[in-house]
């Protein structure tokens, strides 16, 4: 395991945008498979899901995210070095979200832009890349990640899918510390993957990779890191997440916002992330996120 | 507690999946209705009427109709 720590820099406040749309599932199943609706509900467990309204791209919802985030932590456009953006549904090819990102809030051209095209475990990607900048550079990041996938659905994943934004503070902090660990196997890339416009998943292949490859990386992740706190998984399957925490013995400590949410791609990290913010919750935080690679990232952040 | 017999569980199962019967060879991909959602399906029925907990690493290595009824108590 490629376990990696950044010490100089931690999460300072979150903010999610979900898409403007809300959307019975029940009634999305019974319009995909209508002779087997409410198994399709009931084994995915997302009761509503959230779907970008007229007008709203992954970019306008981290953008979104982002100005209440800097209203809410009163951090000045100056006091910001770089913005980190991770999406696989950018607004448009090039350039990327975080270039347009730096002019829709007004940041100095002095800022550096990335852009990470990942899918599900690409919050904890970005994350690398953002608490290093902000470690080696002494200036605030924004991390804004965010997917507009819903048009990419097809029946095995149109019960699945929601639009969201995202947009993560992290900051220079002398005491701060992330440790982080990574896991990529493009041998299966075809179990979940975009092509001919469409969102494509071999379900048996995705739990396959969580329930054996996921579940091992997080347990020997946890084994090097300490204790947990808070569990905020992507949220894949609302099931599933939850019998990955049983396995991981985080069962009363799991983070689920994928029953009201759907799965947001990887800004559903950051959702959990902002629900565990609110709470209050001190202590050490897992975040993980698994899908579209395949791959796997995890990161520890102490609260 | 008297073990369920394999004709309950094969019929419990057929009930879960919507086919009209079920061996114990039958496996998930190999029946039409079998797929995924409907294996994840079976796990959560089995788990509900059962009173037990199918541990993730195992869920993934279940494929045949005999390999959920193993794990009845």
């Amino acid at each position: 395991m490629n376990h990696l720590s950044v010490s100089g820099a931690s999460i300072a406040a979150v903010r999610t945008r979900l898409g403007g749309m809300e959307v019975d599932n029940l009634e999305t199943a019974r319009l995909v498979a209508p002779d087997r609706a409410e198994a399709l509900v009931k084994t995915s467990g997302i009761l509503k899901r959230r779907v970008a309204a007229k007008g709203e791209t992954s970019l306008s919802l981290c953008v979104a995210a982002a100005r209440e985030l800097m209203a809410s932590v009163a951090v000045a456009p100056g006091e910001i070095g770089a913005v980190v953006s991770v999406s696989f549904t950018p607004q448009m090819a090039m350039p990327g979200n975080a270039h347009l990102a730096q002019a829709a809030l007004g940041l100095a051209p002095d800022v550096a832009a990335f852009d990470l095209a990942h899918a599900c475990a690409g919050f904890i990607h970005g994350l690398y890349l953002a608490a290093r900048f902000a470690a080696d550079s002494g200036k605030c990041v924004l991390l804004l990640d965010g997917d507009a996938q819903t048009p990419l659905a097809d029946a095995s994943t149109a019960m699945l899918l929601s639009d969201a934004g995202s947009a993560t503070l992290v900051r220079p902090d002398p005491r701060g510390k992330i440790d982080f660990a990574f896991l990529a196997d493009g041998s299966r890339a075809d179990a979940l993957k975009v092509e001919g416009g469409k969102l494509r998943m071999d379900g048996f292949g995705v739990f396959k990779f969580v329930a054996d490859d996921v579940r091992r990386f997080l347990e020997e992740f946890v084994s090097r890191t300490g204790d947990v706190a808070a569990f905020v998984p992507h949220q894949a399957n609302v099931y599933m997440v939850k019998s990955l925490a049983k396995s991981l013995g985080l069962e009363g400590r799991v983070v689920i916002t994928g029953d009201m949410a759907g799965n947001c791609a990887s800004a559903s990290v950051a959702l959990g992330l902002e629900k565990t913010f609110a709470s209050n919750l001190h202590g050490g935080v897992l975040l993980a996120g698994f899908g579209g690679g395949l791959a796997a990232a995890a990161a520890r952040i102490e609260l | 507690m008297k073990k369920t017999s394999p004709e309950e569980f094969l019929a419990f199962a057929a009930g879960v999946l919507g086919v009209a019967s079920l061996t114990m060879d039958d496996a998930c991909g190999e029946l039409a209705l079998w797929d995924s959602v409907m294996h994840l399906k079976l796990v959560m029925e089995t788990e509900a009427a059962y009173g037990i907990s199918i541990p993730i690493e195992r869920i993934a290595g279940l494929k045949t109709a005999r390999d959920f009824y193993s794990l009845l108590p």
